[in-house]
């Protein structure tokens, strides 16, 4: 029993050694195992916190339950640690391990506190819709969207929501608004219509009179799923629609106006 | 494009609010096991009017300091 809880303690050990790591070579392994890795450690770290004395664990208990505060936040978790190796990752430009490793996003937001969560993971990916490499950013849109799709905080969802459409569809980068509209199209997949229609639908029609053709031409080249997104019985949105079928048909770019099929 | 009708959604549609639904009521579920938690009846709602805040950590944490003064 003693040897097996040193073993566990040793690997512990090592595992946040690896996590303070930003050597290529070491990344390149870890990272695929990453997720799977930060669970099994996370829930070591937990119990092991939990477990030190039953007097102790307690009044911890207790004194959690009394001011609300879960176990969770009471125990440092590896995330910010976890949010380091991909920081790192960042600064060796390797792009295709960052995916990798954002891919691996949705073990977290079943293992750590969702206000941790909100504070600090949601902030490192709309860092990585901004400056991410284009692939990065695709992959980082579509790990904002599954994140907000497991976000019960009703308010840090909602300023969520207000962020994407200040900081992504008002920005002055077209690239942003071209994010934005791969953001609403990763929402369409996996919200229902009813909420696109609260939350994202009037702004993706303002985009059709953007100022910057790229925004305009892929705002043209997904008119179907926009229109896949709609309730059949949303007149005054199936009617807005038409007006930007209307408007990017006539638009002066052939790209914008060719892809159009009336 | 325009003409085609707009395919019909409902039971998808169904299956997603009821899941948005779940997720939006999982906060407030959580609130009232906390609400639970607090030991005198309806103290937790009446720091809530008290603090004007609906923050829970801010609630939690003025309960914390009326038991230093009280």
């Amino acid at each position: 029993m003693l040897a097996s809880a040193d073993l566990c303690k040793g690997l512990r050990e090592v595992f946040e050694a690896l996590l303070k790591e930003e050597d290529p070579e070491i990344l390149t392994k870890l990272v695929p195992l990453l997720s799977d890795l930060t669970a099994i450690f996370q829930e070591i770290k937990t119990n092991e916190s939990d477990s030190p004395s039953k007097e102790l664990k307690e009044s911890k208990e207790k004194e959690a339950k009394d001011y609300g505060f879960s176990q969770a936040s009471e125990t440092k978790s590896y995330l910010e640690d976890v949010l380091g190796i991909g920081n790192a990752l960042s600064k060796y430009h390797n792009w295709r391990l960052e995916i990798k490793f954002l891919e691996g996003f949705p073990i977290y937001y079943e293992i750590f506190d969702m206000k941790e969560l909100n504070e600090k993971l949601a902030s490192y990916l709309i860092n990585q819709v901004k400056e991410g490499v284009n692939e990065v950013r695709q992959k980082a849109i579509e790990m904002l969207v599954k994140f907000m799709r497991t976000n019960y905080l009703s308010l840090k969802f909602k300023e969520l929501m207000k962020v994407f459409i200040e900081e992504f569809c008002n920005s002055n980068c077209y690239q942003m608004r071209i994010a934005f509209i791969n953001l609403f199209l990763k929402f369409g997949e996996i919200f229902s219509r009813t909420f696109i229609k609260q939350n994202l639908l009037n702004q993706i029609f303002l985009l059709k009179a953007d100022k910057t053709v790229q925004v305009r031409r892929k705002l043209a080249s997904h008119l179907a799923e926009i229109r896949g997104v709609l309730l059949p019985d949303d007149t005054e949105n199936i009617k807005k629609f038409a007006e930007l079928v209307k408007r990017l048909a006539q638009d002066l770019d052939k790209e914008v106006s060719g892809v159009i099929v009336l | 494009m325009l003409l085609t009708p707009i395919p019909s959604c409902q039971e998808d549609e169904k299956a997603k609010l009821e899941e948005e639904e779940e997720l939006r009521s999982r906060e407030a579920k959580e609130l009232e096991e906390y609400k639970k938690r607090m030991s005198l009846p309806g103290k937790f709602d009446y720091l809530q009017t008290q603090t004007g805040t609906e923050n829970r950590r801010l609630v939690f944490a003025t309960s914390k300091y009326m038991k230093i003064i009280i």
